[in-house]
This record gives structure tokens, sequence and C-alpha cells, in this order.
């Protein structure tokens, strides 16, 4: 089982709050005249904001945050090779984001923001989702649209919302798994916008010449507040991915309608009831489905070889606490359910204010209910209350992300996007003319780029990167004068050197 | 076609040969649920009292 990098790319609803006469109220980001900035003034310290662009900031922790068509706030995760990692700079976006547009309220959502609530005049229409992408490394498959690697991949997908589903709750307020599930429409395809797929084929690698690795970008998820949904998402997927590149996965017929599947396994409480039918008569339920999934792993990962006692470790926490989600599904169990997925704990909290109200809730009530769920701003945080009180259900501190909000992960690519950030900054505090430019595969200063091409190299990436460096760090140290001029660099906009 | 597991088929719709439930498993927790209830009020009764305001600033 080889070590790989993933991240997470999280799309944000966003109302803009307006104080007019002493009242706060809240509004809808109106499309295109309320363009999101960026607060510069108060994210200096964070990151770099371009200077041509200034709806986008490279972050000191190696991630991006940027305004994605004008109208919703996205944070992408930097490079991470463990799961725990991914978990931890995913928390640390929440933090990020609401730093970045401290003049909105933010919410950690994969639909519209709560138009339906009376917040706005702007109707929205329902097909406006917003995501949770998910992006792994993959060795050796050239080609994603095969039988094989669809058929050992989709079934894991379809069924995968039991885990982290983060719950939606529809006009008549019934309670579904996932809030994505609705949106999937196809199989396979490169469309992200609609019909949208459950593998998604589109080719961006962002590994410069490196034919060997592919990207593969999954926009089937939901966005997660726990942090065990997190683990659990982005843990098991690595696994199954490392099973199917070894051919060990386990591989399904594609004669079933998987994206069917998925929508109307969502729309049944914990995927026990809806079930897909073979011809030859078998029948699974998602979580059978997960089971099978999982029981291989816990095969592979008994003869596999790792490339460390860390990956190893991981790897094994990971199937453990699969099986656990499993058996909690199973069997009900609220206990542990509660704090680590999102569709459980929203349940859960329906059915103490159900019980705390003696009646069944309004369907805007419940509306209400998950959308305080999703809200990530400081002192309205209800997931952020609720892990504290469930304490037990954490696998991070505060500490941890904190830490994540300006240190990059150690052990890829990411440490070196950091390196070259935080040498930047230091320059331009100096010379604040000085300028260069990031991208998640090569850095640029003056008229040198440095390719960053490899996600897995966190060391020494050649000439051209220690070039750069060691040409910043003269000038920090007032050994080189500054001379600014004008140029063009590969990021195809004016830069001074 | 992979194979289902014994303990993966549960009998008309009971718990069947899967496994005890974590909890369980000596992981024994109580959840607090009034202290979640007061968490969930709050932040409801806040959205509320937004909602109201808003509803008044647009009225006007």
């Amino acid at each position: 089982m080889r070590d790989r990098v993933f991240g997470t790319e999280n799309e944000y609803g966003a109302l803009i709050i307006e104080n007019s006469s002493g009242k706060e109220t809240c509004r809808p980001v109106k499309k295109p005249t309320d363009t999101l900035h960026i607060s510069r003034e108060k994210f200096s310290r964070l990151g770099l904001i371009s200077n041509s662009v200034q709806s986008s900031v490279w972050l000191h922790n190696g991630g991006l945050i940027y305004v994605d068509c004008g109208t919703h706030p996205e944070y992408a995760s930097p490079e991470c090779r463990r799961a725990i990692d991914l978990v931890r700079f995913n928390k640390a976006g929440e933090e990020l984001i609401c730093r970045a547009f401290p003049q909105c309220k933010i919410f950690k959502d994969n639909c519209a923001p709560p138009i339906d609530l009376d917040y706005t005049e702007v109707v929205v229409d329902g097909l406006v989702s917003y995501g949770c992408h998910e992006s792994y490394l993959v060795f050796g498959i050239e080609d994603f649209n095969t039988e094989g690697f669809i058929g050992s991949l989709a079934p894991f997908l379809a069924s995968r919302q039991i885990i982290d589903g983060s719950g939606f709750v529809d006009d008549g307020g019934n309670v579904h798994l996932s809030q994505r599930a609705k949106f999937i429409y196809t199989l396979a395809g490169s469309n992200t916008l609609n019909s949208r797929s459950i593998i998604n084929l589109r080719k961006e690698d962002l590994t410069g010449t490196r034919t060997d690795l592919r990207r593969l970008h999954l926009i089937v998820g939901d966005a997660n507040l726990m942090e065990t949904a997190i683990f659990l998402k982005v843990g098991s997927t690595q696994l199954v991915l490392s099973m199917i590149e070894d051919g060990y996965a386990p591989r399904f017929d594609l004669c079933v309608n998987w994206p069917m599947f998925l929508r109307e396994m969502s729309r049944n409480a914990y995927g026990k009831a809806t079930v897909v039918v073979f011809p030859n008569g078998d029948r699974f339920s998602a979580l059978d489905i997960q089971w099978i999934y999982c029981q291989a792993a816990r095969k592979y990962l008994s003869f596999t070889d790792f490339e460390s006692e860390e990956s190893e470790h991981e790897a094994k926490i990971v199937c453990r606490m699969w099986e656990d989600a499993i058996d909690a599904l199973w069997s009900n169990d609220m206990n542990w359910l509660v704090g680590r997925l999102d569709h459980a704990t929203l349940r859960y909290l329906f059915m103490v204010e159900e019980k705390r109200a003696g009646a069944h809730l309004s369907v805007d009530r419940k509306k209400m209910i998950s959308q305080n769920y999703r809200k990530v701003n400081k002192g309205e945080n209800m997931s952020k209350l609720l892990a504290k009180k469930l304490g037990h259900t954490r696998l991070l501190t505060d500490a941890q992300i904190a830490d994540a909000l300006v240190n990059p992960p150690k052990n890829t690519r990411a440490a070196l996007r950091a390196r070259f950030l935080r040498a930047l900054s230091v320059a331009q505090k100096k010379h604040p003319s000085i300028s260069g430019a990031v991208g998640w595969s090569a850095v640029v200063f003056g008229k040198n780029t440095a390719n960053i091409n490899d996600p897995l190299c966190f060391i020494d990436p050649g000439h051209g990167f220690n070039g750069i460096l060691e040409e910043l760090g003269k000038i920090n140290s007032g050994e080189l004068t500054h001379k600014p001029q004008m140029t063009h660099n590969d990021f195809g906009y004016p830069l001074e050197v | 076609m992979p194979k289902r597991e014994k303990r993966s088929l549960p009998k008309d719709g009971k718990k069947g040969e899967h496994a005890p439930s974590p909890s369980a498993q000596g992981k024994e927790f109580q959840l607090p649920e009034d202290e979640i209830g007061d968490i969930v009020d709050d932040a409801v009764k806040g959205t509320e009292q937004e909602l109201a305001s808003n509803k008044q600033t647009n009225a006007e």
C-alpha cells in the first residue's frame, strides 16, 4: 500500500451581514453585484493575497481560499498524506474561511444558503449545490473510464453516504442521509455543474509532466462537520483505491443503476432498507456493500506492505473505526453515532427537540436546526459546542487544529509551497513592491519558475526551487538589493521582480 | 461478484449475526440529552430573532 496525497475543497454558503441604522440583517450573495472579497486587512498574516486577483489567497498552511463564481467562498486544503491531517486541515478551513470573510455568515453546506427561511428576496433555483470535492493521487491507472475501475469504485462511493452523509431536510420535512445524493445522476462523466457523476472523469492532474500520477477528483460526497466522518470518508476511500491499484478490490456488476441506488438510499434512514438487486438474485443493502469493502480492506491490510509504521497504524485505525461505524449503524447505536457521523447527529438533535416539544417538529424548525448545525462562525457554532459536550468522539485537540491554520503538512509538497510563501512574506515586509506567484505545482519568483510536480516530494525538489529560496534568503538578509522591474511570468499576469 | 459474509446478513430486520454495537462492547456512554437540547434551543432562538429582525427591516 503506497502513501498517496489527498485533499478536499469545501464550498461554503455565505450570507452577507448588513448593518443599517444600528440593525444587523443578513441576505444571500447576489450575482454579480455582490462579488465577495477577501478581507486583506485581517488576512495578511495568514497568507499571500494575489495582487492581481483579490479574490484568492494562498495560505501559509499550503492551502488556498478563493471566491468561486463570485458567489461562494471555497477552501482547498493543502495536500495531506494522512487522513488525520486532512481532518485537521479541513477543520482549520472553517476558521480560515470565517476570518477571510468577516462580513459573512458562513455555512458548511452542500445546498444553497438558507433562502427558504425568509432570509432573502433572491430566488435560487433548486439545483444549486455546494459540495465537498475530494482529490486523491492515484498510481499507475491511466484511464478511470474502465469497467474494472468503475465496477470497483462506484458501488463503494454509492454506498459511502451511510458514513459521510451530512443529513438533509426536504420540503416535506423528511430527513435524508445525504445533501449531495439528489444531484448525482450519472455513473461516470466529467461534468461538475449539472449531470454530476459518482466518478468524475475530468482530467486535471496538477502533477506537471508526471504521467504516472493521476488525480482522481470526486464530487459525490457531502461536507462534514464531525471529525470522525471526515476521517472515515477519506480514510476508507484511500484504502479502496489502494486495493484497486493492487488488484484486490471487490468488483460489482455495472448492470445496476448505481446513481439511482445512491439517490434512493439517501431517502432511507440508515441504508438498510434500500437494496440493489442483481440479475442472479443477489440483494445488497448499502451496509452490506460497505461491509464487503471493509472486510476486503481488513484482509488486504493483513498482507500488504506499508511505506512506514505510521501508514500502517493509521490504515488499521481507519479499518477498525469503519467496522465500528457499520456495527453502530446496524444496531442504531446512537451513543456511538452521535458526534461521529453527521446524519445520525442531526437525527438525534431532531429526536431531542421532539421529545422536548412533545410533538413533531415543523419543517421550518427542522431546517433551522439543520442550518444552524452547519453554521461555522465563531460564537454561533453548534457543531463545535456539540463536539465539546461529546469530547470522547473527537480525534483532534483544538491546539492541533489551531496549528493547521498557519503550518503546512510536513510530508507533502505543501511544505515546499509554504516555505516559499514564508520567505516571500518576509521579503515583502522589507520591500513591499516584491511579488511572486504560487500554484499547486509551481512557484514563481522574478523570471524563475520552479516546478513542484511530485505531490509527495517535500524535501528537495531541485535546483530551481532551491535557487528561488536562496535568492529570497539573500534579499531577506540584505545581501542582495531588490530592484523592482516589470516582467511576465508563466501565470500570465505582470509581476514585479 | 463479491460474496456477502455471514456477519453482514441481518435476518428479518433484526441484528442477526452482526457484532455487538460498539457501545455494548464496553464503551458505555450516556448522551447528555439535556445539555444537547439546550445547545439546539439556544441556536434556534438566535436564528428566530435574526429572522424576525430581517423581516422587520425588509418591511420597513
